[in-house]
């Protein structure tokens, strides 16, 4: 790539497409043929939602594709079915297991990070090119599990650093095709995003205990049968410290990560996010389910509607690197011990 | 006939406007401006599955790959010149709202029935198959635990220990079923009156249900219903149930992430307290059965029960609650 000529960027915005009717009728055949196979077609039913995901989202004109076998993925499900059995069984039966299980499970956990990472960069593709991921089990283990041990004796206040140093790695060691991307992510908006939080949290309680000693609402919190139930009260203060936390992060990640001398950018905005979110619990609720591929479609538009493509010259000039074949054991277990990496 | 689209070399990112032709015979002809690509026969694609109005995939043996909107027309081809045609019923079914409505009803039903009979009965069949020692298991630590935060020492007079201990020798003597039945007494603190069982067969009096209780019969009967719960492993079947809970919203929501998030505890609540409020009757109707097998009189579980319940002022709601409302209860015991 030439650096020699200056070039003007140009603004690629991702855009989706996704219909919530259209999904809304791949959705429920899905789940309706996953009972009937007793659950064997849950492989293809998530290939098939993956796709549609992917396949609605765009970039310059060409869309992602995600290219994960149903086959691998039903083998993957398989054992951690087997594993998720066995776990819950047995620690309902002989607690005492239940420790072991945790250190076989943290022992395991870098490996299982890398492999998702892994597992879906390089099912991912774009204009035929995969992506990929080179991450390895040492680093993982120091990010996941060593820095976030050590911080507990900071009392936790260096846990923004150990954000930024894990969503650095992720980056660094993340390429398409051959170009890798890079990340200067700096731990400073993470440490500020979480210093607000806090912040919010302390005069949120203060206020609402203050409110509730101070103001004899409730006069005698001992034999109130509403008592349990206060802390309820501050849930929606929770949820949105959360998601700005969260849209912060996402949006620092991003705007620092360069791929080759393009760059990225992010401006999701906590509130709408938090809007999204309520309205889409109500709605699941209130529509007992029925709305669930709503609440999918439109969270994945207003996702791509926040991120764009900035590219500093040419899109065409990216190549190929060859990528080896991966089962999808730890994206699998992964899914199901609820661990979300990535961006 | 024609498809448009954009072909893609698999080495770079590039992409090129193309068209792909194909003859009467299914000879594949592609024209591309920037690429010479030599042609094939359309039995030599590959094509990915139709999902939606996604595009489609269509991968050349030279490794090329060309991307096209035109799904109708790439359907039409593969039934006219073969291809990989077996996954494409699942798309029929995708684009129809009359066979999207049908799946409602489908995973409606499913639902239902999957929580009202499917999973307790299958959870009833596993209990019943694995050894008694397993419910020893379950509850190997429940006592001391419960000993050391909730329950103290019980300080009923000894005699009256005795004279129950023997009622309750009475009830079991004839039991074959295999558990070690045993009663404990104990001062409930902020339990209150109450009486539970463990799955090995240790059942719990609190020195305030006994003196709650008018006569000795009303705790005959509550025996009973303990014995209930002990002899229909309801310890273990609970355990059973919830385990499987969560994996039955992952099958159904097809979302590994759901089972976890806040929206599946409320259903998750509703579930269990209606399968706790399940075995009250069954222990009811078992403690019915037995009491009338020594010459009991099973109201005088009823006459406990609503003891309990002024006791408890409970005013507490029915699909939330553990125990099914009292006069159901004894309506039915009358019977």
């Amino acid at each position: 790539m030439s650096h020699n000529i200056p070039q003007h960027p140009t603004v690629h915005p991702f855009e989706f497409h996704g219909k919530s009717g259209e999904f809304f009728k791949i959705w429920i055949v899905n789940i309706c043929l996953t009972i009937l196979t007793l659950g064997i077609y849950s492989a293809w039913a998530k290939v098939r939602t993956s796709q549609y995901f992917y396949g609605h989202t765009t970039l310059a004109g060409s869309s992602f594709e995600y290219t994960a076998k149903p086959m691998t993925i039903l083998k993957g499900r398989l054992v951690a079915f087997f594993v998720i059995i066995l776990y819950s069984l047995s620690t309902s039966f002989f607690p005492l297991i239940t420790p072991l299980f945790i250190i076989a499970f943290l022992i395991i956990l870098p490996w299982l990070i890398c492999r998702s990472l892994k597992f879906r960069a390089v099912n991912s593709r774009y204009r035929n090119l995969n992506f990929n991921f080179h991450g390895t089990y040492g680093q993982a283990f120091c990010n996941y599990l060593l820095f976030p041990l050590l911080s507990v004796f900071t009392l936790y206040l260096i846990y923004p650093l150990i954000i930024a140093i894990q969503n650095r790695w992720y980056v660094n060691n993340s390429s398409y095709g051959q170009t890798k991307f890079t990340s200067n992510l700096s731990a400073k908006p993470i440490f500020f995003a979480c210093f607000i939080a806090a912040l919010v949290i302390i005069v949120a309680f203060a206020g609402f205990f203050g409110l509730i000693l101070g103001g004899n609402l409730i006069s005698d919190i001992e034999n109130n049968p509403l008592a349990p139930f206060l802390g309820i009260a501050l849930l929606p203060v929770y949820y949105g410290v959360y998601v700005y936390v969260h849209a912060k992060i996402v949006n620092a990640t991003m705007n620092s990560t360069k791929l080759d001398q393009h760059s990225f950018e992010s401006n999701l905005k906590a509130s709408k996010l938090l809007w999204l979110l309520i309205t889409n619990t109500l709605a699941i609720m209130v529509s007992l389910g029925l709305l669930i591929p709503w609440t999918h479609i439109r969270m994945a538009r207003y996702k791509a509607d926040c991120t764009q493509f900035v590219a500093t010259g040419n899109l065409d000039e990216f190549t190929r690197d060859a990528a080896g074949h991966q089962n999808a054991l730890g994206e699998e277990l992964g899914d199901v011990m609820d661990l979300e990496f990535g961006i | 006939m024609q498809l448009s689209g954009r072909l893609f070399d698999g080495h770079t990112s590039k992409s090129h406007p193309a068209e792909l032709s194909v003859t009467d015979q299914g000879d594949v002809r592609i024209e591309c401006p920037e690429l010479s690509v030599s042609g094939c026969h359309w039995s030599e694609l590959t094509i990915s599955p139709r999902i939606g109005s996604t595009a489609r995939y269509l991968d050349l043996p030279n490794g090329l790959r060309f991307e096209t909107r035109d799904n109708d027309q790439v359907d039409q081809l593969i039934g006219q010149f073969a291809g990989d045609d077996r996954l494409s019923w699942i798309h029929r079914l995708e684009n129809s709202y009359r066979y999207a409505f049908l799946s409602v009803i489908c995973v409606g039903l499913f639902i239902w029935w999957g929580i009202n009979y499917g999973l307790p009965s299958a959870a009833r069949q596993v209990a019943f198959l694995l050894p008694v020692s397993v419910n020893e298991e379950v509850s190997k630590h429940t006592l001391s635990t419960l000993d050391k935060y909730i329950f103290e020492p019980s300080v009923l007079e000894a005699e009256r220990r005795e004279k129950l201990r023997k009622n309750f020798a009475t009830l079991v003597a004839s039991r074959d079923d295999g558990f070690n039945y045993q009663l404990h007494f104990r001062n409930g603190g902020i339990v209150g009156p109450n009486a539970f069982a463990l799955p090995d067969g240790s059942i719990i009096f609190t020195d305030q249900i006994i003196e709650l209780a008018g006569d000795d019969e009303e705790l005959i009967a509550v025996m009973s219903h303990e014995i209930g719960h002990v002899n229909m492993r309801h310890g273990l079947r609970r355990a059973l149930q919830s385990s499987a809970l969560p994996l039955i919203i992952i099958v159904v929501t097809g979302d590994m992430s759901t089972a976890s998030s806040v929206l599946a505890a409320l259903p998750t609540i509703l579930v269990e307290s209606q399968y706790s409020q399940a075995f009250e009757l069954e222990a009811d109707a078992f403690a019915k059965d037995l009491l009338q097998q020594h010459q009991h009189d099973p109201m005088s579980l009823g006459r406990l029960l609503e003891r309990l319940s002024e006791e408890h002022e409970a005013g507490t709601n029915d699909w939330f609650s553990s125990h099914p409302p009292t006069p159901e209860r004894i309506e039915k015991l009358r019977d």
